[in-house]
């Protein structure tokens, strides 16, 4: 089924009222208590459906989609994601469905540490800024609105562990491959004018960053995590405060109704369900700020080497990367010819060039290389390659910044399996 | 019923069942299929297709890793038995893991050194 329909239904069950849905899937009118099936109506298909005779149907409440009628996979309002793991939500895009030069909502990765919240509507979710301010504020999205410039720009947001799963050693947590990246627009207010707004002591060194989702234990109030930025980060004015992804409500997952997006560093950095920003004079020692999270050794180490803890750094700025999202690999050419595409990108900086090649890095060509949509997207390449004759090739990208640091054929190891942006291969075959 | 308004309700039925994939009322549904001595239904064994096949201690993986999170991040993990043991000891003193009965936790530790050690493979997507 294609992308399209999955967003209809998923938008006719968030918009219409369960009942109305009932009626427009299955036909179905529920009794006065809201469960059965008032005369029958409905029951006939969802009895087809499920295969066999439901004896106990008067007791499905309306809005009831039998369990085994999920099948497969599927996250609602996500197209194509590949799962990674359902307790918490992780999934990751392949890269040849990330090829749009802005990624659709539907092809946004989802990575949650903890259980999300139960509700995601604006309507009466505040955020409190305090901390070390001189006049802590508790702020409505429509206060956000009226009070602050509203602004959009294109953001690209990496989990810090994309990659992982091309370690060896392995390292632990969730084996993300390739595809937790994306590029979506984003529209809020920037970070720095509320913070501003709330006046930030000279003693401030460090944000503290708070969201509503809660800890797997379900120990109340316990963070599944919360992260923050050096002050300087902060104040860069492409962070943004947001409450629209591709000019519409956030999705879920990817932490409607309010956010914060940090580009350029870890995605943690961009906590989900926002409710509460303070400032501090330590570095944050929320969760996931401490031991070795979000953290890499201060020396190269060998894989599998065992570091101590005093030995980590914070993760500031991601390294330079790039994808290729065209064509999928694994692909063939009858013509010789293959167009490439992609996208390339790099922590604080811009990119300078993108050198492809088709010979296992022996000799690299330029691909056309776009400007970014404003600082902090990701900036799209192309080229044309000829293959001279046929059988197996690799197509390879390498992105350079403009700060002159091009990425690796190797992994850096590291035992938690950060930061791996070495070179994207796709297979090809001229037939 | 006569044919025609059989392969009508036939049609109407496989377009209801391919929109219903995508409209699960939940974010992800997947079902965990499960050993049950009591009952005659045949499932398959999903979790030996995610990488954690049946083993003495996978019943105890089941029931101690999954109290917090989804046993698919279990069967995405390779560790050494010496680093799976300080996870558990992670997950006790960070993560309010009650700490498991010794016995238990050497079934626990033994499966997963065995079946999820640095040489596993991970399950193709």
């Amino acid at each position: 089924m294609s992308g399209k329909d999955k967003q209809g239904l998923f938008e006719l069950y968030e918009k219409e009222d369960v009942e109305r849905a009932d009626e427009l899937v299955f036909g179905r009118v529920s009794d006065q208590n809201r469960r059965g099936f008032l005369r029958g109506a409905g029951l006939t298909t969802m009895t087809a459906l499920v295969g066999a005779a439901i004896p106990f149907a008067a007791n499905m409440p309306a809005g009831f989609i039998p369990v085994a009628l999920a099948g497969e996979d599927t996250i609602t309002g996500k197209d194509g994601l590949t799962l990674l793991n359902d307790r918490p939500l992780n999934a990751e895009t392949p890269p040849h469905l990330l090829n749009d030069e802005i990624t659709p909502t539907t092809r946004h990765f989802i990575r949650n540490n903890g259980i999300p919240p139960e509700s995601f509507s604006p309507d009466g979710w505040m955020l409190t800024i305090d901390g070390l301010v001189d006049k802590p504020m508790k702020l409505s999205i429509a206060d956000l609105k009226k009070n602050f410039e509203v602004v959009t720009e294109a953001l690209t947001i990496e989990c810090g562990g994309n990659g992982r799963a091309f370690f060896d050693p392995p390292a632990k947590g969730n084996q993300w491959t390739l595809g937790a990246v994306a590029c979506s627009n984003w529209t809020g207010v920037r970070l720095m004018d509320v913070l501003k707004a709330a006046g930030i002591k000279d003693n401030v060194i460090y944000t503290a960053h708070v969201g509503a989702d809660t800890h797997l234990s379900g120990k109340p109030g316990k963070l599944s995590l919360s992260r923050g930025v050096p002050i300087e980060k902060a104040l860069n004015p492409h962070n943004l405060i947001a409450f629209e992804q591709n000019g519409e409500a956030i999705h879920p997952m990817n932490g409607a109704p309010l956010r914060l997006v940090v580009p350029g560093w870890p995605g943690s950095c961009s906590q989900k369900w926002l409710n509460r920003i303070y400032l501090r004079d330590v570095v944050h020692d929320g969760p996931k700020m401490t031991g070795k999270a979000y953290r890499t050794p201060n020396r190269p180490v060998e894989p599998g080497e065992k570091v101590e803890k005093k030995d980590f750094d914070i993760i500031h700025a991601m390294p330079v990367k790039s994808l290729i999202t065209s064509p999928q690999t694994g692909g063939t050419t009858s013509n010789g010819v293959v167009e490439i595409n992609g996208h390339a990108w790099s922590g604080d900086d811009a990119i300078a060039a993108v050198d492809i090649s088709i010979d296992f890095g022996a000799t690299w060509m330029k691909a056309n290389l776009g400007v970014a949509a404003n600082p902090y997207a990701w900036q799209n390449f192309n080229a044309r390659v000829s293959l001279p004759k046929k059988g197996y090739y690799e197509v390879w990208a390498r992105a350079t910044s403009t700060t002159g640091v091009a990425q690796p054929h190797a992994i850096a190891w590291n035992p938690k399996g950060y930061l791996n942006n070495s070179m994207h291969r796709i297979a090809v075959r001229s037939v | 019923m006569t044919l025609p308004k059989l392969q009508s309700i036939i049609l109407q039925v496989l377009l209801v069942a391919i929109i219903m994939i995508g409209a699960v009322g939940f974010y992800v549904t997947s079902s965990l299929a499960t050993a049950d001595a009591t009952s005659n239904v045949v499932e398959p064994d999903e979790l030996a297709q995610w990488g954690l096949p049946l083993d003495l201690g996978r019943e105890e993986v089941e029931v101690y890793c999954s109290a917090c999170h989804s046993l698919r991040l279990v069967a995405q993990q390779g560790l050494t038995k010496g680093d799976w043991d300080e996870l558990f000891d992670w997950m006790v003193e960070e993560q309010e893991m009650e700490e498991m009965p010794a016995e238990d936790r050497n079934l626990v530790l033994n499966y997963l050194s065995k079946h999820r050690g640095i040489d596993r493979k991970l399950k193709k997507n």
